[in-house]
This record gives structure tokens, sequence and C-alpha cells, in this order.
């Protein structure tokens, strides 16, 4: 019953009594303009933040295997694939090795994905846009780090690929909501008021653009 | 959606494709780099917001089927696999499939001059 109330007033719009009414036309709702959904309700972040929690559990496991406080790392298919992956020039070129990098990667992918109500995209545009610089470019250079495992280091990591495969299927599902904060601040621009203000979520003018 | 599933489950076929057929060190190492790239843009267009993503595949698919040709493709083998699996993306990924969500106008509104999302704000002040 509760439930069910709270996800009423989600993709209308929130009361601070609790009371659910209908908007009038000129006040905001959660639901971008043009839009059939809400980006930022929580049944669209988090499934996001569970699988960015499973990500960060493999990526932490394998950064631990790097750091050596764990002897062995767990390799199913291909004999010490992960073992050389893990322990190659590429993994180690920085001087904190990629699977922490990766567990660091999922923590902001959490965070970015938890900070902020349902209606974020419009009253924190800062945070959903960190969010999807987390998710997209990050996304992306895990898939760069399976392409560099048959070319440069000639062996496969069965644990990294399923962190990639996490990383890409979290692409899409985020960018969503990426988008509509885009096009938040884009009324903004065209409305002629500081795109800069209302990046950091302003109150006057989170309440005066739609 | 289903361009993209099977545009995903082709990508994972060139992905072991060079260990099953014993490919040679070039078409292995193209193989390699561009397969986890057309999976990665296959799954993202899987979604009808960035559905857009499937451009690459296109340009993607075509260069597979151009590559045995550039980089000199030793084995028949080797060579009609990138070939037809190509061919087969690149057509698939011209597919828009249906847009049954609006996402404000999606990617190109942000560069339009008066976009869907802008319009219907106006409308409802």
């Amino acid at each position: 019953m509760f439930l069910c109330l709270e996800f009423q007033i989600e993709d209308s719009y929130t009361f601070p009594i609790g009371i659910m009414f209908t908007p009038p036309p000129y006040m905001p709702t959660n639901i971008p303009p043009a839009w059939d959904y809400n980006p930022s309700s929580w049944s669209q972040r988090v499934p996001l933040i569970v699988i960015a929690f499973v990500g960060f559990l493999i990526a932490m496991y394998l950064g631990l295997f790097q750091l050596k406080v764990i002897p062995t790392v767990w390799e199913p298919f291909f004999d010490d694939g992960s073992k050389r992956v893990l322990t190659s020039p590429v993994s180690e070129a920085l001087p904190i090795p990629d699977g922490v990098l990766g567990a660091f990667g999922y923590v902001l992918d959490v965070i970015t994905g938890i900070i902020g109500g349902t209606s974020r995209w419009r009253t924190k545009p800062w945070i959903v846009i960190l969010f999807g610089i987390a998710i997209g470019p990050l996304g992306f250079v895990s898939v760069m780090l399976v392409i560099f495992q048959p070319v440069v280091v000639g062996a496969w990591c069965t644990l990294c690929i399923v962190t990639a495969v996490i990383s890409v299927v979290m692409i899409s599902p985020a960018m969503d909501e990426l988008l509509a904060s885009l096009q938040y601040l884009q009324r903004v621009k065209k409305s002629g008021r500081s795109v800069w203000d209302a990046f950091w979520g302003k109150k006057e003018l989170v309440h005066s653009i739609v | 959606m289903v361009p993209a599933i099977i545009n995903t489950i082709l990508g994972l076929f060139l992905m072991v494709a060079p260990a099953l057929f014993d490919f040679s060190k070039a078409a292995s190492t193209n193989t390699y780099i561009v397969a986890p790239l057309i999976i990665t843009f296959a799954i993202t267009a899987m979604w009808e917001a960035n559905r857009s993503t499937r451009y690459f595949n296109i340009i993607a698919g075509l260069w597979l089927v151009a590559a045995p040709f550039v980089l000199d493709y030793q084995s028949s083998s080797e060579m009609w696999i990138t070939i037809l699996s190509g061919a087969v993306i690149a057509g698939l990924s011209l597919i828009r499939g249906e847009i049954k969500g609006k996402y404000g106008g999606g990617w190109r509104s942000l560069f339009q001059a008066n976009p869907p999302h802008l319009h219907q704000a106006d409308e409802s002040r």
C-alpha cells in the first residue's frame, strides 16, 4: 500500500505532505517534456546500482590478486590466462593495478547512481553528468582492455571479460538520464538563463524552467 | 532490437572464430579489435534511445568486408567468415526498427533549433 502510493507520487509530482494530486500544467513533473517515463526514477536506477556493485566486487577481487593480497585467481576456461592478463605490462602500466582502478570506477557508478531524488535530471544535472561519464567513457575503457587481452598479452581472462560485459550493459540504461539532463540544460540555454547555475541545480532556476 | 541481438551474437562468433578456424596473425588481430567494438555498439543499440549507435556497426561491417583485401588474408575460411559476417552486420545495422518511446526527440534534439522537448515544455507552460 505504502509502496504503491510512493510509486504514484514519483511519476507525477512530489508534494511535501505526500498527497496525490494532478499537477497543474505549468508545474514541472518528474517526467521530462516529450518523454514517456522518468529516467531518474528508482526503477530505472536501482538495477544499475546493483549491477555496478557486482562489478565492484569482481574488480576488487581481481585488484586484490594484483596487489598480491590473494595468492591465486579463479579462471575456469583459459588455464593461466587470468594470471597472465592481470600481471601483464598493460595491467600494471599505471602505479595502481587496473583491477583496483576498475573497482574505483564501479564505486563512482554506485555513488553517482544513488545521489539525488527522482527529479535529479533537473535538480542535479552535475551528478547525472558525472554518472554518465562514470558509466559511458569508463565502460569504453573496459572494452579497450578486452581488446588488449588477445592482441597485446595473448591470453584471456574470464572475470575481466565479465566486468567488461557488466560495463557495456550499463551504458544504454544510464545514457537516457544523461540525455534528459542535457535536454534540460538546452532548454535553460534557449531561455537565456545561466547554464552554469542550472548545472549546479540553483533553486530559483529549478522552479522556473520546465 | 532483433537486428542488434543478432549482431551481438555475430560479434561473439567473431570473437571465437580466430581460435576455431585457425586465423592467421593479421586476421586474428583485426578480428580481436573489431569484434568487441561491434558487440559494444550492438548492445547499446538494443535500447531505443541509443539506437543510433548502429551506425558505427555499418562502418565496422563494411570494414570487415574490405579487410581481407586490405590486410591480405591468407586462408579462404578466414576470408569468407570475415566478409560474410561483415556484410550481415552492416546490413542488419541499416535497420532502424520500431521506436515506441519519445525521449524528448532523442540525441539529435541537442543539435536542433526547436527540438520536441522544448516545444512540449513551451506548450505546457
